[in-house]
């Protein structure tokens, strides 16, 4: 029988007849490689864009949020679990193609559609056909993943899309290997090229005690983020709770947090934020021309908007986004 | 002479297989024919497409559909 190699991600993996990859949603039926998710999401829901999070996309506005089944990262600590580590006949999904995934988006007031919760890159095709409809018709297409991505697909992945929230899990090798079964340069490539194309990014790390916390894992996160992708790149560092098979460890103590937070700022980050954190001034954005509090937010709502045509309203200097 | 015969008879059938091959490019490339052959493809192998009907049938079984997925290769290549 004839085997297939998938060279959606870095894993490559070999796959035999009726076998399937390791993000158990692809599969080769007579020497070729078939999608098992396309059109069938089990998770649909209207999400504010801030809980993605998106603090630079058209702040308080709504997101049609859809995944399917899988993922090809297995990190220990994932809060959507119970979709992305299992094979789509264990969850239970709906019919839904592009064109009706556009459709229920602008049904629903949304200015965007997200791609999220497992992780558009196991769902490719259901994902660029989509985005490439939504884009037609007017609405953002914003991705949250992993970026555990080949090159090739990548690039055309970008063409369609919006905005891009990644998650930079760590800076070593080992931490991905042992947190999440995957490798780090991948993931650092697939920013590069995701900054480059002109796709608005923000970048998420989730701060996990004992893992990847010291101040050394933090500062060199910083400063990577900040050389690669610029000091306007807004970063966010999310608080860990304890999930999944990391059930032993504490919630990231706020202290930690507020260190990160501050780090950010000394190197000279124009947008650090912190998530997980009710109530948090790290919550909001504040000019870094004036210093001023240009978006308020208390949790997913945006509680003031300062910013007009893209600019400060206070010393109309521009602040980097989508704004409508 | 029987080797002689046997000879003969080897000639003649290559120049048989021969002929008609000439014979049926000509017609093929004819004004008028009926246009490209078409493309001669291995019989199917009775045991892999069973096992593929198989295998699809199983997908069909747990509500799967399959949509033809990007970026892969065949892995004997």
């Amino acid at each position: 029988m004839n085997k297939v190699e998938c060279q959606l991600c870095p894993r490559h993996c070999l796959i035999e007849e009726g076998g399937r990859g390791d993000c158990r949603v692809r599969t080769n039926v007579g020497g070729k490689l078939f999608s098992l998710v396309y059109g069938d999401p089990c998770t649909v829901h209207v999400d504010p864009i801030e809980k993605k999070p998106f603090f630079h996309v058209v702040p308080g506005s709504q997101a049609f949020s859809i995944a399917t089944a899988g993922c090809n990262l297995h990190c220990r600590y994932c809060q959507n679990w119970q979709i992305s580590q299992v094979p789509p006949e264990e969850t239970r999904n709906m019919q839904m193609p592009p064109e009706d995934v556009v459709r229920h988006a602008k049904n629903n007031g949304c200015r965007s559609i997200a791609y999220t919760y497992s992780d558009p890159v196991v769902f490719y095709e259901y994902t660029y056909d989509t985005c490439a409809l939504a884009k037609d018709q007017g609405l953002l297409n914003v991705l949250v993943t992993a970026a555990y991505i080949e090159q090739k697909p990548l690039r055309e992945l970008c063409k369609v899309s919006h905005a891009i929230k990644v998650d930079l899990k760590g800076m070593t090798n080992t931490f991905y290997q042992k947190m999440s079964g995957a490798t780090l340069q991948p993931v650092l490539d697939a920013i590069v090229t995701i900054k480059k194309s002109g796709v608005w990014l923000e970048i998420c790390n989730l701060v996990v005690p004992t893992w990847n916390d010291s101040d050394q894992d933090l500062l060199t996160l910083i400063r990577w983020v900040k050389n690669n992708c610029g000091k306007d790149t807004p970063l966010h560092f999310s608080r860990f709770s304890p999930m999944y098979q990391l059930n032993d460890l504490p919630p990231t103590p706020l202290a930690t947090l507020n260190r990160a937070w501050e780090m950010a700022k000394a190197e000279g980050m124009s947008f650090p934020y912190l998530g997980n954190i009710p109530e948090h001034p790290a919550d909001n954005t504040y000019c870094p021309y004036d210093g001023k509090l240009i978006i308020g937010r208390r949790g997913y709502e945006v509680t003031e908007n300062h910013i007009k045509d893209g600019k400060c309203e206070y010393c109309n200097n521009v602040i980097p986004g989508i704004w409508s | 002479m029987k080797k002689n015969n046997a000879l003969f008879l080897a000639l003649a059938g290559i120049s048989v297989v021969l002929i008609g091959a000439i014979m049926a490019d000509n017609i093929t490339s004819m004004p008028g024919s009926y246009g490209e052959p078409a493309a001669v493809t291995a019989p199917p192998n009775t045991g892999d497409t069973r096992a593929t009907e198989a295998v699809r049938q199983k997908f069909t079984r747990l509500g799967l559909v399959l949509h033809e997925g990007k970026y892969w290769k065949n892995a004997d290549e």
